[in-house]
């Protein structure tokens, strides 16, 4: 078109030039008449023109409705977007609340007060379960208008200290508290608030739930968002319900574990005095026992040496040596005699056991050949044996690891064991030593074949000064301190004894010594 | 020459012990004893006076920037009401600090005072402003604008907006041991070293422009010759449910508006903050009258997305050098975008600055970044739903 028209104007202008030059009239003629073919052939254009133009416009108008067109489907879009949006935030909040739920169920396990506790669930419902404020409160169970425990998160501190806690429980009371039930409250836009909870705890939307302590409503917990936070849903509450019969359970056990920790200390505390006491009574005794021995012993030096000069003279007098001396005179010269012996053995025994007590006297620990010692011991007690027609059988090995030990004190042991043995067995019995060797203690065992010992007496004795009743004990006379000095002497080597007995058949009395005695023996042992 | 960073955070319910506790664990992982900068983002819970005094109690006379937050950032993740704390000691990195007061008087001013201070020290090469304006306040463009002013019009400025954990109600600023209200707290970041700065948000252009033929600052009363309220109301009304004003600034998170910037790829984004009750609508950032805008959509995907594209671009400007330390500013709108999948967004911006590098900052209430900073030629502009990432390699 363009250049049509840009051809018609050069046409026109050069015919214009024509015109300036020539008057002639046919070319005015002329010129009227191209002007008139122009104005026609212009006619005719322009109104192909208008027509394109129309097009134009009506393309222009059908790009404009499809893009209204789009516009509207972007709204479509949009809601479908939003409303799924939506629906994942929910989902994702649920997925979220739950999966918090879990985490703090574990936290709570590791709480060790209902105090923290408390804190630890506002502080969680904030900052995990993305609540813009939290108040949990429990109620004095004595004064149920008054808060017992009580913890906030997402106040400021001046508001937090401006919360007034016991109004708040008796704006809950009903139904939080009594019966027991939940309250929810989303103020639509614009309402006004139709709670005192929600001014008083500065949020515009909330959720009390009771928190049951032993089936018993005895707290709550309030949370609340202000705009911008996402207004509260009744997921939420059931959310929160949740968590707080976690707490309310929790708080229980804490409560239980309270007072299981409190008894426990004081228990605790008791057995400590009576420790402390016992351990009092026990150094007074041990006090007491350390002066006895130094009495006994004191004593005992004391009473050997005019006992030696009694026992000299007697001995004197009784020889003739100080002048003839009647049958009668001499039977009781003889008296004197047996019984200063009897006194000193019981001095020497006596004092003893008060030296192994003590822990005056060391041992002289050496190499002890048992059977040399074994074979003493029978010459030595040979004339009783004979006297009651014996037999002494001695049953240790040829072949025995060196054993380390007191040899005068062993020999002590195996005379007052085979003493007490030969003493105790009727005529024409056996009387068995026997050495079995272990692998830490040598273990030697008196067999006899005697009266045997009454079960009652077993566990007294080798206490000190016990004599069990019987006829031999009853007619001859003993000091009781025997047996004592030969457990006193077995346990300062670091050995045991002790005796199998039945009534009528025989006793055994065992004892073991360890192969090398422990380096400081355990002597004095109180 | 060496650099030592440290960062560290404490969620302790007492402000002074809180504060103690970040300061201490930051210096310790520092592992230096004087630190030449302390970077302080903290949740509005704390008593904000005691736990700068915490802090305080530690650095001693450090030079210390910082604000209040909507959720902080640390490279382990996202965290709520808690008080992180960076502490930086470098013989390459080079500080000055400053603060302007009074914003909401006269923001632009305040732009200049605080960019003029930290311009004193003349710092030799200096690379980035970094700057936390009042987010409640401040028009953040026009603190910008006073910033340019004196720093230039192509320096780059990247920083957030101090927030109050969605209370939308008042924000802090430190500065050395202070704290601040209506007022902008920077540092310029200078010396041998290079700050790599990457912004990005994801969302795409959807629908009809419209044209704002009726706005002052950052209230914006007409769209088209219609009310402003007026445009969500065609998207999002429908006839049963009358749009609720109230609900509005939440969709917004998901559809804000987005203005094109000529050359730029992304739009510009402006989130609503409040529907007056005649229609008109106030945004987070400026809205200049005459200006082309449209609903944007955006999605988790693609904000994860832009997450990780915001985070290799400030890795790629230190190419061949990597990150010492990343400082992340993201928009409050995010984190709640993200809901559950916050922790994505600072995985991915991990996987690009370095699994162990020291990662601070905080979700905000707007975020200044230039929008093409290839070779720092881009403009620094105001920006909202935005993710910036500020990667610094110094030896």
């Amino acid at each position: 078109m363009t250049s049509g028209m840009k051809l018609i104007i050069g046409a026109s202008l050069l015919m214009l030039l024509l015109i300036a030059w020539s008057e002639s009239a046919l070319l005015r003629v002329a010129y009227g008449l191209f002007m008139v073919l122009i104005g026609g052939y212009l006619l005719t254009n322009l109104d192909a023109l208008r027509r394109q133009m129309a097009g134009y416009q009506e393309q222009i108008d059908r790009v404009n409705l499809i893009c209204d067109e789009l516009d509207q489907n972007t709204k479509i879009i949009v809601q479908t977007d939003l409303e799924l949006t939506r629906t994942q935030e929910s989902l994702d909040k649920k997925i979220a609340g739950l999966y918090v739920l879990h985490e703090l169920s574990r936290e709570i396990l590791a709480v060790r007060t209902v105090e923290n506790l408390c804190r630890v669930v506002t502080e969680a419902v904030v900052t995990r379960l993305g609540f813009e404020r939290s108040i949990l409160c429990l109620v004095a169970a004595d004064h149920p208008g008054r808060p017992r425990i009580a913890a906030t998160s997402g106040f400021e501190p001046e508001e937090a200290r401006k919360l007034n806690l016991s109004g708040l429980i008796e704006m809950v009371r009903n139904p939080v508290l009594n019966p027991g039930e939940s309250l929810f409250f989303v103020p639509e836009e614009g309402q006004a608030p139709a709670s005192r909870v929600g001014p008083a705890a500065g949020v515009r939307c909330f959720a009390v739930v009771p928190i049951a302590l032993n089936n018993q409503p005895s707290g709550f917990l309030l949370t609340g968002n202000n705009p911008p936070y996402p207004r509260l849903e009744t997921g939420d509450v059931e959310l929160l319900s949740i968590l707080a019969s976690e707490v309310g359970v929790a708080a229980e056990n804490l409560e239980l574990y309270e007072a299981l920790k409190r008894s426990h200390d004081e228990l605790e505390e008791r057995v400590k005095e009576r420790t402390a006491e016992l351990a009092r009574a026990n150094e007074e005794l041990t006090r007491l026992n350390k002066m006895k021995s130094d009495f006994v012993s004191a004593v005992s030096h004391e009473l050997r040496t005019p006992l030696t000069s009694i026992k000299g003279y007697a001995s004197l007098v009784r020889a003739g040596k100080l002048g003839a001396v009647t049958k009668d005179q001499g039977e009781r010269l003889e008296k004197i005699g047996r019984h200063t012996d009897y006194l000193s053995n019981l001095i020497s025994d006596l004092l003893d056991i008060a030296r192994i007590e003590s822990g005056r006297v060391g041992m002289e620990i050496r190499k002890v050949d048992l059977a040399r010692v074994a074979d003493t011991v029978s010459d030595l007690l040979m004339p009783q044996l004979k006297e009651k027609n014996l037999t002494l059988k001695v049953e240790v090995p040829s072949k025995l690891p060196v054993l380390q030990a007191d040899e005068s004190r062993l020999q002590r042991v195996l005379i007052n064991l085979l003493s007490n043995a030969i003493r105790f067995t009727p005529a024409d019995g056996v009387i068995t030593v026997s050495a079995a060797p272990g692998p830490e203690f040598l273990q030697i065992n008196v067999i006899d074949t005697g009266l045997g010992i009454a079960p009652a007496d077993l566990p007294k004795l080798f206490t000190e000064f016990f004599r069990a009743d019987n006829p031999v004990n009853r007619e001859r006379k003993g000091t009781g301190l025997g047996l004592t000095l030969v457990k006193r002497i077995v346990e300062a080597h670091g050995g045991k004894i002790w005796v199998n007995s039945v009534p009528g058949k025989g006793s055994t009395f065992s004892f073991t010594l360890p192969w090398q005695p422990p380096l400081k023996p355990a002597m004095g042992v109180p | 020459m060496a650099t030592w960073v440290g960062v560290g955070s404490s969620r302790q319910p007492d402000s002074f012990q809180a504060g103690c506790e970040a300061a201490v664990k930051a210096l310790d992982s520092m592992g230096q004893p004087y630190p030449d900068l302390i970077l302080v983002f903290a949740s509005t819970r704390f008593d904000q006076e005691t736990l700068l005094a915490g802090i305080v109690s530690v650095t001693r006379g450090a030079p210390l920037v910082g604000c209040s937050t909507a959720g902080e950032v640390l490279a382990a993740g996202p965290r709520r009401r808690s008080v992180v704390v960076m502490a930086i000691r470098s013989d390459s990195l080079k500080v000055a600090t400053g603060i302007g007061l009074r914003v909401s008087d006269d923001p632009r001013q305040a732009g200049q005072e605080v960019a003029a201070q930290v311009s004193k020290a003349r710092l030799a090469s200096p690379h980035a402003f970094l700057m936390f304006p009042d987010g409640l306040s401040a028009n953040g463009a026009e603190v910008i604008r006073g910033a340019q002013d004196v720093l230039g019009l192509s320096f780059p400025i990247a920083g957030g907006s101090a927030a109050d954990d969605f209370g939308f109600n008042r924000t802090f600023q430190y500065y050395q041991g202070e704290v601040y209200t209506n007022s902008v707290a920077g540092v310029l970041l200078a010396g041998p070293i290079l700050v790599g700065i990457g912004a990005r948000h994801g969302w795409k252009p959807l629908g009809k422009p419209r044209r704002v033929t009726k706005a002052a600052a950052n209230i914006v009363r007409e769209m088209d010759h219609r009310s402003a309220a007026n445009l969500y109301e065609t998207y999002f009304g429908s006839p049963s449910s009358p749009l609720k004003l109230e609900s509005l600034t939440d969709m917004s998170i998901v559809y804000p508006l987005g203005m094109p910037i000529p050359g730029e790829e992304e739009y510009l984004l402006r989130n609503v903050l409040k529907v007056d009750r005649d229609g008109s609508v106030v945004y987070a950032g400026e809205m200049p009258q005459g200006a082309e805008v449209r609903l944007m959509m955006g999605s988790k995907a693609r904000a994860l997305e832009a997450a990780q594209r915001a985070a290799e671009q400030a890795a790629l400007e230190l190419a061949p050098r990597t990150a010492r330390f990343g400082l992340v500013f993201s928009s409050c709108s995010r984190a709640r975008l993200f809901g559950r999948m916050l922790d994505q967004e600072i995985a991915a911006i991990r996987q690009a600055l370095g699994e162990t590098t020291p990662l601070a900052g905080f979700y905000d209430y707007g975020e200044q970044a230039p929008l093409s900073a290839a070779g720092f030629r881009g403009r620094s502009y105001f920006h909202n739903e935005t993710l910036v990432v500020v990667a610094v390699s110094a030896t």
